[in-house]
């Protein structure tokens, strides 16, 4: 169930303003439907979580769709109009261009650009999070960024990069496929990480959007000689800190003295 | 590593010459006179990184069937890595216990020496590989300490360790946890930063030698309380920011029997009476379930005889006496 100022939330009020089919309604289904209390301080920052959910999974298709192909940290390359590429591997945006630009790059060039599967993740949420908040919100607020894995985060989003055990699996959500006996010599098989895209499939970078056989079946592949454990699903998420997102993109949206 | 008996004439040649002139002189060995060149290579004493540099050569002259077992074997290993082969086929490595030679000559020779910038992603990949075989599938833990250290190397370098990192917490080994610890005393922040990654604790960036030693002395501490009681999570770098690389398993810290680092399984099968006990554990709250593991390992650990007839009492009296015992304890260490 919702809860806003400590009352159930009756979706009725708002399930209107969405489509049916769409993001923003199933989770609100879900969340109604779920007896695990899901606590909201006010409608509208109940509609900014559904916002960015919604954005979460338009930019798993895009960066799907967009020529962003999957390499491991050694291999991985980057616009260097945009970027620098790190001695490990990962991304720096450069000084002398704006994040907004820099992350829509990588959805226009995506041809440029080649990371691991983690890596891909946090593309996909700042790409949702450009896609939310004001433009210029988001290159004063998402500044000095670095796309690798679930390391050196913006502070704003750091949450991301921790897993949670929870009742309820919504659109949006970080999950991941372990792999525990994968073949130690490509290790960039040790499992998949993964957006919920809410109708049974997940999209992972290098093996695309699927249902979780197809994740398990091409983890399973690459084991080692004599496994005999299967990759799986986990039963975690990760999430971003939707509340302290939103009173960002409230303070955003105030009008600047 | 240096060989004990000293360099042979190729690695001395590489110190002496750095990587393109060395290779130069290696070419005109081999058009001066290819056997004595190849039989340079098949030195008992040959170490791993000059067999990397002459790779590209050794290829273009197809020098395979001059080669011995043990460096024609390293060849293809490295050039299976190095041509990041998708589906790595070692059918060459005939069994686990050449395997495990060959792999270790590589890493043990291999793993001190940093590669020309130009080289540095290729020989990284293949020291990563052998170090991932050796741990994962030959089961050698002996190879940790250098593993340990080579992760620290290459970090204050900024480069790649995840794959490292990964291979040291499926080697599911106790022991490493503390060879990570001794990073936690290091001048060096980015050394402290990332053994408090590995360990999964808090982190400050001031370097304080008192409050570093404390962090130490009380996580060897912990480790040397629950070493026979933990299981390695598989979490990894790829999964999260935060792995917690093990868990505590209370069930085993109560029962004071050994379980498997690996898959948390009893490394001995349970009596009657401790399957009993360990329905009586599983039936009490989660708090009660902590108090009881706790003191029963700390008594386990220093009084057997005492631990003994604890583990006689009643269920409701252990829970009773654990509580005392421990508030006693923490009075005492306040």
């Amino acid at each position: 169930m919702i809860i806003i100022n400590n009352q159930t939330f009756d979706v009725g009020t708002i399930i209107g303003e969405y489509p049916a089919q769409s993001i923003e309604r199933q989770v609100l289904e879900i969340l109604s439907a779920d007896g695990g209390r899901h606590t909201y301080r006010s409608a509208d920052e109940l509609r900014f979580e559904l916002a960015l959910r919604r954005e979460i999974v338009n930019a798993s298709y895009a960066l799907y769709k967009s020529g962003f192909s999957f390499r491991v940290f050694r291999d991985s390359f980057c616009n260097p109009a945009y970027w620098n590429r790190m001695p490990d591997g990962g991304f720096s945006l450069r000084e002398d261009v704006r994040p907004g630009d820099a992350i829509r790059d990588i959805f226009v060039n995506g041809s440029l650009y080649a990371n691991e599967c983690a890596t891909a993740m946090i593309i996909v949420y700042y790409k949702a999070l450009l896609e939310v908040f004001p433009e210029d919100a988001f290159n004063g607020i998402f500044t000095k960024l670095i796309l690798m894995n679930w390391q050196r985060l913006h502070r704003e989003i750091r949450e991301v990069g921790n897993i949670q055990r929870t009742g309820v699996y919504l659109p949006g959500d970080r999950r991941y496929f372990d792999n525990p006996d994968v073949d130690p010599l490509t290790p960039e098989w040790q499992g998949e990480n993964v957006i919920d895209l809410g109708d049974g499939r997940y999209y992972g970078h290098g093996i695309g959007i699927h249902r979780a056989e197809v994740f398990i079946n091409a983890l399973n592949g690459r084991r080692r000689e004599g496994s005999v454990r299967s990759a799986y699903l986990m039963d975690t998420v990760g999430r971003p800190n939707f509340r302290r997102l939103f009173d960002l993109y409230v303070q955003s949206a105030a009008p600047q003295r | 590593m240096r060989h004990p008996n000293g360099l042979c004439l190729l690695d001395r040649m590489r110190i002496r010459l750095g990587k393109n002139d060395f290779r130069q002189w290696f070419r005109e060995s081999l058009k001066q006179n290819a056997k004595t060149a190849t039989q340079a290579l098949n030195s008992r004493r040959l170490l791993f990184p000059s067999l990397f540099l002459l790779l590209p050569d050794i290829e273009e002259h197809n020098l395979y069937s001059h080669l011995n077992e043990q460096t024609a074997c390293a060849c293809r290993f490295c050039m299976s890595r190095i041509m990041k082969d998708s589906k790595p086929d070692l059918a060459f490595l005939t069994d686990r216990f050449q395997e495990r030679r060959i792999l270790r000559w590589v890493f043990t020779t291999g793993a001190d020496w940093d590669a020309p910038d130009e080289d540095t992603d290729a020989y990284d990949a293949v020291m990563d590989a052998a170090a991932s075989r050796l741990v994962t599938v030959c089961k050698d833990k002996t190879i940790l300490p250098a593993v340990v250290n080579l992760i620290f190397r290459r970090n204050r370098r900024n480069l790649l360790v995840h794959d490292l990192v990964w291979c040291l917490y499926k080697a599911c080994d106790p022991d490493s946890l503390g060879l990570v610890a001794a990073y936690l005393l290091s001048e060096d922040s980015t050394d402290r930063e990332l053994a408090c990654k590995i360990l999964h604790l808090p982190f400050d960036e001031r370097y304080d030698p008192a409050a570093a030693r404390r962090q130490y002395n009380d996580y060897m501490a912990w480790l040397n309380e629950n070493k026979d009681c933990i299981c390695f999570t598989g979490e990894s770098f790829q999964l999260t920011s935060n792995p917690r690389p093990v868990a505590v398993n209370l069930e085993a810290k109560y029962l004071g029997k050994k379980i498997s680092p690996e898959d948390g399984k009893w490394l001995e099968p349970l009596t009657p009476a401790e399957k009993e006990k360990l329905d009586l554990f599983r039936s009490v709250p989660d708090a009660d379930r902590e108090v009881l593991a706790a003191y029963s390992r700390y008594l386990y650990r220093r009084n057997r005889r005492s631990w003994n007839q604890w583990m006689q009492s009643r269920h409701e009296d252990q829970i009773r006496i654990a509580a005392a015992g421990l508030e006693a304890l923490h009075d005492h260490y306040k």
